[in-house]
């Protein structure tokens, strides 16, 4: 038999852990390395190159080198998100064959959980190398908030990469794990504070004797570390117009030198108060180079991100009262993910929970090995604990009116199965549109369509009379069947919804090969 | 229903099914919901408890509940029985609890049923595939119950620490992170590193130490992985890297070893492939290659694989040490069968001239000599 791993998939870093003396340790690469940071490019010459490989040419390759892919796995290409990225990024984002979001990348089209797959198969060949044995599995996390579609990109993604799925978990539900066996057996209510590159997430969640139950989780998959990364480069870019007349946007390569250094300085100023841009031959004009040097002060690093941190803080206060908590009642709360060593955030959270945050672990590797301990513990017979985890987004069906009917609300512990009673809207009507969505929003629209299909021959009757159940069964494959029902005359409709990840089965087995022939070219690297 | 009488754990030279078996054992699970959350079967746990009761470790007891896993156990309940008793049971039955019980209460069996039927718990477990789709259902129930029961009860917090834990003193400090002045920000910065190398450190050590402890139990592949963390994290230690070096050997030569012999059965059993398949692995790793060479050669040979590979492993051995007259005596068969008489007849003069000096091979230096001869 061999090993299993987790992996923590992140927008800007992957990490990979597993479990040794009973303990997560993160693994680390040949170049001793523990973060492989979530690049993929091809250069001119047509090589693949992933991690920091990918990283490092990223300068000079800027529109081929593909990066924060998770901020477009599952997506739709004309949804919102999609949209706002694709003015974020130097690289081409096209519209696929489903629909789907879809990146350009050396002259080809290649969809995200491609993208994805390269990173995953880095992470399982450092493992691999390192504990010199087969992976027989991982257990990879998603932001809490990724619907079921971004699910089923994720777990697509690892079958292109040859890598066995164990189980999708949450990243605060992870890092609850790894910091519950640091702190060992005690029953405590904690919150999780996940402020990583590309999302923010917080959970609730109870320990008791060898079950862990997540109360409430929430968080925004489109708030993290790079909007304010973004913002410090659009103050610099104003700076700059100013003082030259000139705009850098037009300027792949400086607006790719100015992302790396405006990162840099952000996270210099969490230990500094102040830090210096120097960007020689910035950008030419017809007046000759400009050189562009700058100190930015760390008042004004926060003054930036004050109303992006403070989006967070207001969605922990709606998350603690959706589970009926006052801040009082959580014991300990939890710094993860590499943007919470900025100090604001570390006294805004200290500030709203009113005591000082739990920072004794290391916020970029806690999620992975979270996911070890469970990748572990679900393979061993005897689990020493179980993890009562829950649904984020509420699962319903669109009704009269186009609003949004919850048959399964959020904060829900899978696996479940609930039922809900509807009727007809105008008289002998015969038949009904199921129409099933995900999300939290009002209007059905608004949210993820999963799917959808009709239930006729409903017993002719007026409008408000025939009874139409309707009941959800999510397992703990995260597969759901929706199955509606006349509860008169017994006539019924099941549909297994297999959320689309934007590939076909043909799609990803095509790929699954390409990766196979490409990884000992990769290997020799 | 079984009941525990000692501490589980206290209870020493048990086997593994055994101790499965005894942690599901709580005076509320009945026979039946042990059988099918262990996948053991109805007949094997019996007896298991059985043994467990004889040797007062657990005894048997009757306790009146609404429970539907107390329920009388009829030999034979099928899983489909054991599902519609939860079917058809009220949120109180569901969880076993009284009608007057407390949050806390409710709460604690929540806890119990859901190590029991919750997926994660049995699914690395050999139980059928439609048993654990059933084994889900009744966790749904479970939740149901709990979540009907908890939202008509006010909500109540686990007892936790009363008494907050103190945090060690460094950390506090660079937990309240104090407005900087510039001049001790670099001072800072410089803290906030040796703080991370210090870090460091201490995990290479905690790894050596570990490592090392394996290495006198000789588990090599342990020890191997612990120093090669303990190297990672600190790589400037020579000591640790002699070691890891020293590990890697034994690892190495203890799953040579392993090879050879698993190897050596797969040859009995008739499985060439798979014994092709390990000895290539102890080939891989082998130090001194020319054992595993012969034996390549001999099962390429004996089970008809490629003799041009049985060639070229069995030429790789005489290289490696050209006095052993039965790598050569194997070269001359492998000659033979692929129809090269003159190499086979110089290979068997070389066996014959390092010692081998058998009938057989004579007769056969002769039969070759006169059929060289014929063919000119
Ligand atoms: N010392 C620091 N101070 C401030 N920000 C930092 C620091 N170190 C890292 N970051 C920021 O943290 C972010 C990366 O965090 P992390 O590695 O946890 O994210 P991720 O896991 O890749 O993303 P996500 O969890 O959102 O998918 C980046 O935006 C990075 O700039
Ligand atoms: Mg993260």
């Amino acid at each position: 038999m061999g090993k299993t791993i987790g992996i923590d998939l992140g927008t800007t870093n992957t990490c990979v852990a597993a479990l040794l003396n009973g303990k997560p340790f993160v693994i680390p690469s040949s170049t001793g390395t523990r973060l492989i940071p979530s690049y993929f490019a091809v250069t001119n010459d047509e090589k693949t190159l992933i991690g920091v490989r990918a990283k490092r040419q990223s300068i000079t390759n800027p529109q081929n080198t593909i990066f924060a892919a998770k901020r477009l796995i599952g997506r739709k290409f004309d949804s919102k998100e999609v949209q706002i990225t694709k003015g974020k990024v130097p690289y081409q984002i096209v519209e696929g064959p489903h629909g789907d979001a879809r990146v350009v990348c050396g002259g080809k089209t290649m969809s995200i959980p491609e993208i994805s797959a390269f990173i995953l198969l880095e992470a399982k060949n450092v493992a691999q190398e390192f504990l010199e044995d087969d992976i027989d599995g991982a257990c990879i996390t998603v932001p809490a908030y990724f619907n079921e579609t971004q699910r089923q990109a994720t777990i697509d993604a690892a079958e292109i990469a040859g890598l066995k799925v164990l189980r999708i978990i949450n990243e605060p539900t992870a890092s609850a794990l790894a910091y519950a066996q640091k702190r060992g057996k005690k029953n405590e209510l904690i919150a999780v504070y996940d402020f990583g590159g590309g999302t923010f997430d917080i959970s609730i969640l109870e320990f008791g004797e060898g079950v862990y139950e997540v109360l409430s989780t929430a968080g925004n998959t489109y708030l993290g570390g790079e909007d304010i990364d973004n913002r410090l480069i659009r103050y610099i870019l104003d700076d700059f117009k100013k003082a030259h007349d000139v705009d850098l946007m037009q300027d792949v390569m400086a607006m790719q030198r100015l992302k790396e250094a405006a990162e840099r300085a952000k996270i210099e100023l969490s230990s500094q108060t102040e830090a210096t841009i120097s960007l020689p031959f910035l950008t030419e004009t017809s007046h000759g180079s400009i050189h562009y040097n700058t100190v930015i002060m760390r008042n004004k690093l926060e003054e930036l991100m004050e109303d992006l941190v403070r989006q967070t803080i207001e969605i922990c206060a709606s998350t603690l009262e959706g589970a009926g908590l006052k801040k009082d009642d959580i014991h300990e709360v939890i710094l993860v993910g590499g943007q919470t060593r900025a100090p604001l955030v570390i006294r805004k959270t200290a500030e709203f929970f009113g005591k000082q945050p739990n920072r004794s672990i290391n916020p970029d590797e806690v999620v992975a090995e979270g996911a070890s301990i469970h990748a572990y513990n679900i393979v061993s017979p005897l689990p020493s604990n179980i993890l009562v985890d829950i649904t984020a987004l509420s699962l319903g069906i669109q009704t009269k009116g186009g609003m949004f009917a919850e048959v399964i609300p959020r904060n829900t512990a899978v696996p479940v199965t609930k039922t809900r009673r509807f009727t007809t809207t105008y008289d002998n009507q015969d038949a009904v549109r199921i129409a099933v969505y995900q999300g939290n929003e009002k209007i059905a629209q608004d949210n993820e369509m999963l799917g959808e299909f009709v239930l006729s021959g409903i017993r002719l009757a007026k409008k408000g009379d025939p009874n139409i159940e309707v009941s959800f069964d999510m397992n703990s494959e995260g597969i759901l069947r929706v199955t509606a029902k006349d509860a008169d005359m017994g006539t019924e409709q099941t549909v297994t919804l297999e959320a689309a990840s934007g590939l076909s089965n043909d799609e990803i087995t095509l790929m699954k090969k390409k990766m196979m022939s490409l990884e000992l070219e990769l290997k020799e690297q | 229903m079984p009941r525990l009488l000692k501490q589980p754990n206290s209870v020493a030279g048990l086997t593994e099914q055994e101790k499965f078996v005894l942690s599901l054992v709580d005076g509320k699970t009945s026979l039946q919901e042990i059988a099918r959350v262990t996948g053991f079967g109805l007949t094997s746990v019996n007896k298991i408890l059985e043994k467990l009761s004889h040797d007062s470790v657990i005894e048997f007891a009757k306790q009146p509940s609404s429970e539907p896993g107390n329920k009388p156990e009829q030999p034979g309940q099928s899983i489909q029985e054991l599902v519609a008793l939860y079917d058809n049971a009220d949120p109180y039955a569901i969880l076993g609890v009284p009608e007057n019980a407390g949050a806390d209460q409710i709460k604690e069996a929540y806890f119990e049923k859901t190590k029991m039927f919750h997926p994660d718990s049995y699914y690395a477990r050999s139980v059928p595939a439609g048993d654990k789709h059933l084994l889900e259902t009744i966790y749904k129930k479970v939740q149901g119950a709990y979540e009907t029961l908890k939202n008509s009860q006010p909500r109540q917090i686990l007892k936790g620490p009363q008494v907050r834990s103190p945090e060690p003193p460094a950390a506090t400090v660079r937990q309240t992170p104090a407005p900087l002045q510039p001049s001790t920000a670099k001072a800072s910065a410089q803290h906030l590193i040796s703080d991370q190398i210090k870090d460091r450190v201490k995990k290479a050590a905690a790894h050596y130490k570990i490592g090392m402890e394996a290495f006198m139990h000789n588990d090599y592949a342990n020890a191997y992985l612990n120093l090669k963390l303990a190297n990672s994290y600190n790589p400037y230690d020579q000591e640790y890297l002699h070691k890891m070096e020293e590990a890697e050997q034994l690892m190495k030569s203890d799953r040579y070893d392993e090879l050879l012999k698993k190897a050596d059965i797969s040859i009995e059993l008739d499985k060439p492939d798979d014994a092709i398949k390990y000895l290539k692995t102890a080939y891989g790793i082998a130090r001194d290659k020319k054992l595993v060479c012969y034996k390549l050669a001999s099962v390429l040979y004996d089970f008809n694989q490629s003799l041009k590979e049985a060639k070229n492993y069995c030429q790789q051995a005489i290289e490696l040490n050209p006095k052993n007259p039965d790598y050569h005596h194997l070269l001359a068969r492998i000659y033979q069968k692929a129809g090269l008489p003159k190499n086979a007849l110089f290979e068997y003069e070389q066996s014959l001239n390092l010692g081998m000096k058998t009938d057989e091979i004579k007769i056969e230096i002769k039969q070759l000599k006169s059929m060289v001869k014929n063919n000119g």
